[in-house]
């Protein structure tokens, strides 16, 4: 997580999350900060008096007295904030915007920071604000119930948990797309867009799930609450789920504006099923063109229904079928390519000048099964290599691998359904 | 893109086979990978390789302070087992990507990729393990100059890429 530090989603520039959401709950947490500024002082004091009943010589102790507890209850900061012995909601909720040092709001502001602004892209603020505060409180009351602590007297604040509800609320909007990390390189390779999904197994499941199983024993790994982190980071799953549900958003749209765009869409009772879903998947990736899930759409439905299209209408979908989607969907690309070519569609010359040449011998690879359909595959290589003609380094390449395909061709297909180009 | 040099004629099986070999020319023919990008590759493999690694060592942590906190006979085995876990984790994480993938994930990630200098396949197992764990070694062995070898190579191969006859090739897209 420190290491490796989601930077935003991956979308276009014009869906990009704004910095003023993030800005606001940064002042917040600020201003709430100063405001308790002197409790936190008078309970550092308090606690330092107070020295000798925790530590006996060298060693920490580990179990009070009755007297002793009555002593802690009293601490200034169990005023405001919520322990085992004393908690209720008003001082949960005011829990998450008390840090008890400086180090530690600086911290959480930098969370708080980057959790509001990239759920800007999917929510608005108000909702921000809401699964900041309903997860941040979860987290603080399960990780005052389990935690094992000194003294039921023991104060749990901070707005980390608030900050990792942020996060489980991102991975419900961004799960199956990816999202751009950031990591300590000196150049342009600082940065690095990876599936939200794996990320999600090495960093939350393998980090922050042992570390809070640590916390239910006795003997702690670190001062850190990750019990706190985790019912958190629950929560903000739990809450973004349920908020899906209500506004009864499809998964295959990535940010609000698409959302928005799709719910305000003119429906039509008659429609026809094959155009109308293609334009308006072409309108959505028009607004998003990372948007994968919907490009695997128009896939799909181009394969089923490519017959009953015209050239015109399959063009457009070209401009969003770029290398990165090749490499990922390999199997779906290939489908397309099989479709467009069995039904002798116009696949344009200016998309296959775009294609590298390794994309394309990974579909290929695809277009090889079945046996009988093999001739489109020889097809496709001389379409590509009909688009690389002023490349006389990869034309070699092409002829050299045509004419090894020539000979492995069973007999029938092969180089006569090459005969035919479908480019323009 | 440098000079293209048609391969060899090797057995021909099937049409999979035919569009391997084009793969493989075709990574032979790219150029090779510069040191920034492989170094920016290294570090990324790094930190996901301290995020499994820090994982399971709390696990063991938290494991050996239970049993001895039970004071049951697993105390002893514990550490061993997270030890072999951990072995397990990196020799798939180095060894049998760049067997099976042709790269470790960065590598992946960054258009990468660890081909036999020769022939463009994907390395064997055996010269996996003596590039990524013997070669690696020796190259961090000898004050990590090893890993600035590409600096002094007009083929930009590394220690332990000359140690396993690999060479690391950054994938053209047009």
């Amino acid at each position: 997580m420190v290491l490796l530090v989601p930077v935003q989603p991956e979308v276009p520039k014009t869906l990009e999350p704004s910095f003023w959401p993030g800005l606001v709950l940064v002042l917040l947490l600020s201003v709430f900060f100063l405001e308790a500024h002197d409790t936190i002082v008078n309970d550092s004091n308090y606690i330092e008096s107070l020295n000798f009943l925790i530590v006996d010589g060298k060693n920490v102790r580990t179990q009070l007295t009755e007297e002793e507890h009555r002593y802690l209850e009293h601490r200034p900061l169990n005023k405001i904030a919520p322990c085992k012995g004393s908690w209720n909601i008003p001082k949960l909720i005011f829990a998450n915007f008390v840090h008890g040092s400086f180090a530690h709001l600086a911290l959480n502001l930098v969370g708080a920071f980057a959790g509001a602004r990239i759920l800007s892209t999917f929510i608005p603020f108000l909702c921000t604000l809401s699964i900041f505060l309903i997860g941040g409180s979860l987290g603080l009351l399960v990780s005052i119930l389990f935690s094992s602590d000194l003294s039921p007297y023991v104060p749990h604040v901070g707005s980390s948990g608030g900050v990792f509800s942020m996060l489980g609320a991102y991975y419900v909007y961004n799960f199956s797309y990816r999202t751009r990390y950031f990591f300590w390189f000196p150049s342009r390779h600082g940065m690095i867009n990876l599936k939200t999904a794996s990320f999600f197994f090495l960093d939350v499941i393998l980090m922050e799930l042992i570390l809070s199983a640590a916390q239910l024993f006795p003997m702690r790994i670190d001062g850190v609450d990750h019990l706190a982190h985790v019912t958190g980071f629950l929560s903000g799953i739990c809450v973004a789920l349920f908020l899906r549900s209500v506004q009864r958003w499809p998964c295959f749209l990535q940010s609000r504006i698409e959302f928005v765009y799709w719910s305000k869409m003119d429906r039509p009772r008659n429609f026809d099923p094959v155009r109308l879903p293609l334009l308006m998947w072409l309108r959505l990736l028009d607004i998003n063109p990372y948007n994968d899930r919907i490009k695997l759409k128009v896939c799909q439905l181009i394969t089923r229904h490519g017959k009953n299209l015209e050239n015109a209408e399959i063009e457009p979908i070209f401009r969003f079928l770029n290398p990165t989607f090749l490499n990922l969907h390999q199997g779906a690309s290939a489908e397309l390519m099989r479709t467009l070519l069995m039904e002798r569609k116009i696949i344009p010359l200016s998309w296959y000048s775009r294609i590298p040449y390794d994309s394309v011998i990974r579909i290929a690879k695809f277009l090889a099964q079945p046996v009988e359909h093999q001739s489109l595959l020889y097809q496709f290589i001389l379409d590509y290599r009909r688009a690389h003609e002023g490349s006389r380094n990869l034309d070699r390449k092409l002829e050299f691998l045509m004419h090894k395909l020539d000979g492995l061709m069973v007999k029938g297909g092969g180089a006569q359904g090459g005969k035919t180009g479908n480019v323009i | 893109m440098g000079i293209y040099i048609r391969g060899k004629p090797r057995p021909r099986r099937s049409i999979s086979d035919a569009l391997d070999e084009a793969e493989e020319d075709h990574f032979l023919d790219c150029e090779g990978a510069d040191l920034v990008t492989r170094l920016a590759a290294l570090l990324l493999d790094l930190i996901f390789l301290f995020l499994i690694h820090s994982a399971i060592q709390r696990t063991s942590l938290i494991a050996t302070s239970y049993f001895s906190t039970t004071g049951t006979f697993l105390v002893g085995f514990a550490e061993p087992f997270f030890l072999t876990i951990e072995s397990i984790g990196i020799y798939f994480y180095c060894v049998w990507t760049v067997v099976r993938l042709g790269g470790s994930p960065a590598k992946l990630l960054f258009h990468l990729r660890v081909i036999d200098a020769q022939t463009g396949q994907r390395l064997s197992l055996r010269r996996a393990v003596v590039r990524e764990l013997i070669g690696k070694y020796f190259t961090c062995g000898i004050f990590i100059v090893g890993f600035l070898w590409p600096l002094l190579r007009s083929d930009r191969r590394a220690l332990h890429d000359l140690v396993a006859g690999s060479v690391v090739k950054k994938i053209v897209e047009s």
